[in-house]
């Protein structure tokens, strides 16, 4: 590969294809197939598009050329690591800070990256061991990987010995390590260039087992259903706590959770007298809120259930398609009522100077709006009343229905009977139908920079570090844009048609809004396809071979977030390989100790997301943008993003990069911090673990703040940087 | 909105795979991140600098 340009053989158009499939090999990462589903469906579905589409355009892209420019510059003058180039690119004494976000970005993503790789090479390993035959009711398999990650409480892989799960986080770590201290070009890159596109050829095939999967009966709430799928004496026994005058919604809760867990534990044991065919959903959304369990109680005691399960039967045969979209529609709303000018930084900085409480919105008001619509709209797709269980409702102990128990019953009974068919149209609707109000909410259009960001790599780092390897006349236009682009084919034509119809499709919409907005919509992924490969011929195969790639196409992913922080302790403290390696290993395997750990909800993990993941690559990326535009210069940085270049870039990104893509992305951050950033640091004060994970991020950066110091005064010390090196 | 993004991205995909496969050069100077050869690759330390 390194012999002279003139000596290599005529260029054929295998090389050409070799190329794209190169490009599009690196393109494809965990976050395309798992990331990308989760964080559409949770910002307003297609409307989500719109701000990611002009992300991609006037950001991504953007930034892709500035950094891959950059980082090429930078390693004219013998930096590969991030504070070295931003060193060279803006001569200023503490701009060279600013790279120590380069370095803990793709650290920090690294430490939960690592454990999402586990996941799926544990999932590959079942799948070849045929370990993962629970039959075809989908929550056995998400209880099974709830339980596997030890979703329910933190420190779950570590009671009674180490979990399984560690043993395969400890070998993909391990495996990351070897790797990294091997040399990309060793074997993996050669390795992936054949497997990647293979993953590619394989996510094509499971699109098409989605696109093709047939309806999917609805399931049965489990006061209808739990006493034809558990045994008799076990139903009784429930039934009693229900029908106990002294229960109340907290202990049904408990009660029930204790008997479907029963079940599934069971079902998965493949034990006598538990019907593995049963579609038994555990409760999920408001039918697993204390208000949801009043309901299911209120319906076992009362001589008027009957009636009413009957009036919901009657009622779903009737309701237009249209007319369950404008209930849920409902019900989006009431979720989402919340005052939101009390979650902004500058009404909370107001009220602390004046004293005075911000302004709250008339949340109530928007709440009495949405009940009346509901019940009207319910009393509209029925031609008969509904049998009313206010009567039983009133004698539950402990229950508190603000909005009272009328309200109550038609808010869940809206929520029955507008419960979709669950075919792959209406999967592919849940995903793709636009909710445009979202777009007047700042958080989705960061969350859709921060997907680009996530997907395109850049804002970490990493493109500056590998793009500084590059000889002065590589293409970097046409290099980023086709890297780009490969990256969206995968994600938005691939990633979109598998994790979020099919959870929908097999798992509802409750439960699928329920992991969303949980935050752990990494994880869809693990819960619903699963379901989708019991139902194909050959899914064990298939299984085994998607969770593998996938695996590797994470690896090959979470490689490149180790380099920059290679690089930088090479080139800022003469580290040889060996030593580098070892103190980055040390360095990450104590954060994703923190992960391990705080399991609970996955809070350590989607805390690294949200402040690292999301937050700080669009910090580093408005910083790299402004340095580009503003501190080189557009027309200077076009120059030289020109030299050697297939492609010119076109003269209307002049004004993006220097004027459009800054404001854009400083409006949205200040938009953010107005309207949503209370809500977050809250967060963070009622949640220890999460708080704990955020006081270890702030550590690792006042550290490699502390190491770009020291390595600054190696390099004024070699007068590194002054000039050109020859290469 | 589903075939509006599919549109745009097949486009975008199909325009950059036509430049790469007609234009002269391409396989010597395109690169994708995971081919770029870092010089430090070697434990040895006789990588090749700049070898792409």
């Amino acid at each position: 590969m390194s012999e002279p340009v003139a000596e290599r053989p005529v260029e054929k158009w295998g090389s050409k294809i070799g190329v794209i499939l190169a490009v599009a090999g690196s393109a494809v990462g965990l976050g395309n197939f798992l990331r990308f589903p989760g964080q559409a469906a949770a910002n307003g579905g297609g409307a989500f598009m719109i701000p990611y589409f002009i992300s991609f355009l006037i950001v991504g892209i953007p930034i892709c050329w500035a950094e891959w420019t950059m980082g090429r510059y930078g390693g004219r003058y013998g930096f590969n690591s991030c504070p070295g180039i931003f060193s060279v690119l803006w001569k200023r004494r503490f701009s060279k800070y600013f790279g120590a976000l380069g370095l803990l970005i793709p650290i920090i993503i690294y430490m939960y990256y690592v454990y999402l790789e586990s996941w799926c090479l544990a999932y590959a390993y079942y799948y070849a061991t045929g370990q993962l035959d629970l039959g075809k009711n989908p929550a056995v398999y998400t209880r099974f990987f709830g339980s596997l990650i030890g979703v329910d409480r933190d420190g779950a892989l570590f009671e009674g010995g180490l979990q399984e799960i560690f043993w395969f986080f400890l070998i993909t770590f391990v495996a990351n390590f070897i790797f990294i201290y091997r040399g990309l070009n060793r074997g993996i890159e050669t390795f992936c260039k054949v497997a990647m596109p293979l993953l590619i050829l394989v996510a094509i095939f499971v699109v098409y087992q989605v696109l093709t999967l047939p309806e999917q009966p609805l399931p049965t709430p489990w006061q209808r259903g739990l006493s034809e799928a558990v045994p008799a004496e076990q139903w009784e026994k429930l039934r009693a706590v229900a029908e106990n005058p002294e229960t109340t919604p907290a202990a049904m809760h408990q009660a029930v959770h204790e008997v479907i867990d029963d079940y599934f534990a069971k079902i998965q044991a493949k034990a006598e007298g538990y019907d593995a065919s049963a579609m038994i959903a555990p409760p999920a959304g408001f039918f697993d809120s204390p208000l949801g369990m009043a309901m299911a109680m209120a319906e076992l005691r009362s001589e008027q259930g009957q009636a009413y399960q009957e009036w919901i039967a009657k009622t779903r045969e009737t309701i237009t398609h249209e007319q369950k979209l404008e209930l849920q529609q409902l019900e989006r709303q009431q979720l989402k009522l919340k005052p939101k000018s009390d979650n902004g930084l500058f009404a909370y900085l107001k009220q602390k100077v004046t004293g005075k409480t911000s302004e709250p919105a008339d949340v109530e008001a928007d709440r009495k709006a949405i009940i009346e619509q509901r019940s009207q709209m319910l009393q509209a797709v029925s031609s008969q009343p509904m049998p009313s269980l206010t009567a039983e409702l009133e004698r539950i102990p402990g229950l508190e229905a603000p909005a009272g128990l009328e309200a109550l019953q038609e808010r869940a009974a809206a929520l029955e009977v507008s419960e979709l068919n669950r075919t792959v149209f209406n999967g592919l609707g849940y995903m793709w139908n636009p909710d445009f109000a979202e777009l007047a909410n700042p958080q989705v259009w960061l969350a859709a920079a921060g997907q680009i960001f996530f997907s395109l790599s850049v804002g970490f780092g990493i493109v500056l570090t590998y793009a500084s390897y590059l000889r002065p006349n590589d293409d970097v236009v046409l290099s980023g844009l086709t890297a780009s682009t490969m990256n969206e084919f995968c994600e938005v034509v691939l990633g979109g048609l598998v994790a979020i119809p099919t959870t929908f499709i097999f798992l509802g919409t409750a439960m699928t809004i329920d992991y969303i907005n949980s935050g752990s919509s990494l994880g869809l992924g693990f819960n619903a396809l699963p379901a989708v490969f019991a139902n194909m011929p050959g899914g064990q195969m298939c299984g085994a071979l998607w969770f593998a790639l996938l695996f590797l196409a994470g690896i090959t992913s979470s490689l490149s977030m180790l380099q920059p922080a290679i690089a930088f302790l090479e080139e800022g403290f003469g580290l040889r390989r060996r030593a580098s390696v070892a103190s980055l290993g040390l360095l990450t395997i104590s954060g994703a100790f923190v992960v391990l750990y705080f399991t609970k909800n996955n809070v350590a993990l989607d805390t690294m997301d949200f402040w690292v993941g999301s937050l700080a690559i669009y910090i580093l990326a408005t910083i790299e943008i402004i340095v580009f535009g503003w501190v080189i210069g557009v027309d200077r940085g076009i120059e030289e993003a020109h030299r050697g270049s297939h492609l010119k870039i076109p003269s209307i990104f002049r004004p993006i990069l220097k004027y459009v893509t800054p404001t854009y992305l400083l409006v949205i951050f200040f938009m953010w911090l107005d309207q949503s950033v209370m809500s977050y640091v809250q967060a963070l004060r009622e949640n220890v673990p999460a708080l704990m994970t955020m006081m270890y991020i702030g550590c690792v950066l006042a550290f490699l703040a502390l190491m770009v110091g020291l390595a600054s005064e190696q390099w004024r010390l070699q007068h590194k940087g002054e000039s050109e090196v020859q290469l | 909105m589903m075939v509006f993004s599919y549109s745009v991205v097949l486009m975008l995909a199909l325009y950059c795979c036509f430049r790469v496969l007609t234009t002269p050069g391409t396989s010597e100077t395109e690169h994708a991140v995971l081919e770029i050869d870092t010089q430090d690759a070697d434990p040895s330390g006789s990588g090749t600098r700049r070898s792409v």
